[in-house]
């Protein structure tokens, strides 16, 4: 029976967080892959925020009762805002990287 | 000396090999050849920009019509993404990037593309990979009106991954010791 409060039992969450944590190894994979390329960095930050969004839920899912309630939510809502600011990072570092190879385009145009 | 203008009206993507002690020479008169009238996108994978425009200035090469893809100078010291007239790639390893860059230049519809060389993607990447960029890259090419020579040394150390080449380019021109001397496949 899963409880409403904590999540214990819930299979689907236990799936998301073993789907989460092989996503956050492949990605580590493929950035070891691009090693010394421009997309090195962007494929580690996403791995790390795939880390933390994984861990946000690991947290509720496992610690409700060993870490308490309070304690437990400040760990998932912290590790779940540090997850999204890295996967942010990682995406502005590919359009960075995709605007700038587009203004250089343009400046030889003109 | 091949009319490699002529060649490429015919054949869109050439192979070039080139013998290894004269290919400085080979790459300033090429270069020379098709900067004069036409532009012209240059990927190096051997030298740096700076090294390239003192060979030009040196042997009063016009390379105003030329931008170049410098795949070494970020190895080697702390260089911006872009300048004036080059855009800098992390390393000649780095085939994403180098892919992501000459499928950008393409559609500006450069008269030539000139890849320096194959020789150099051996060294620093595996061979797989290599032919996969390889394939990638040319059929990009050809979906655009840009004609593009790469050049390999003809060492035999890189055979495998000629013979590779071989089978994606249009035609294979080989320079050989008497200059002019051209054996087409």
């Amino acid at each position: 029976m899963i409880n409403a409060l904590t999540f214990d039992g819930s299979i689907l969450l236990e799936i998301a967080i073993l789907l989460g944590l092989v996503t956050v190894v492949l990605t580590f994979i493929n950035s070891r892959k691009l090693k010394g390329e421009i997309f090195e960095k962007p494929f580690i930050y996403f791995a790390l925020g795939l880390l933390f969004g994984t861990f946000s839920l690991i947290a509720v899912t496992f610690f409700q009762g060993s870490w308490g309630a309070n304690t437990v939510s400040i760990v998932h809502d912290l590790s779940f805002i540090v997850g999204m600011g890295l996967l942010l990072l990682a995406s502005m570092q590919i359009a960075k990287f995709l605007k700038g190879v587009e203004s250089f385009g343009k400046n030889i145009e003109k | 000396m091949v009319n490699l203008k002529k060649e490429l009206e015919d054949n869109q993507v050439i192979l070039l090999l080139m013998p290894g002690k004269e290919y400085n020479e080979d790459i300033v008169k090429n270069l020379k050849y098709f900067s004069s009238s036409s532009s012209v996108f240059y990927v190096t994978l051997n030298k740096t920009y700076s090294a390239l425009s003192e060979l030009c200035k040196k042997h009063k090469v016009k390379s105003d019509n030329v931008v170049f893809v410098d795949t070494i100078s970020k190895t080697i010291k702390k260089t911006p993404d872009q300048s004036k007239q080059v855009y800098y790639v992390s390393s000649p390893g780095a085939l994403t990037e180098i892919s992501l860059v000459v499928s950008k230049f393409l559609k500006h519809e450069f008269d030539y593309m000139i890849f320096d060389s194959l020789t150099n993607l051996a060294i620093y990447t595996k061979r797989a990979p290599v032919g996969k960029f390889l394939s990638s890259l040319i059929h990009k090419i050809k979906g655009t009106k840009t004609k593009a020579v790469f050049y390999a040394i003809s060492s035999g150390e890189n055979d495998e991954l000629i013979k590779q080449a071989e089978m994606f380019v249009d035609k294979v021109i080989v320079l050989g010791k008497n200059k002019g001397g051209e054996s087409d496949d």
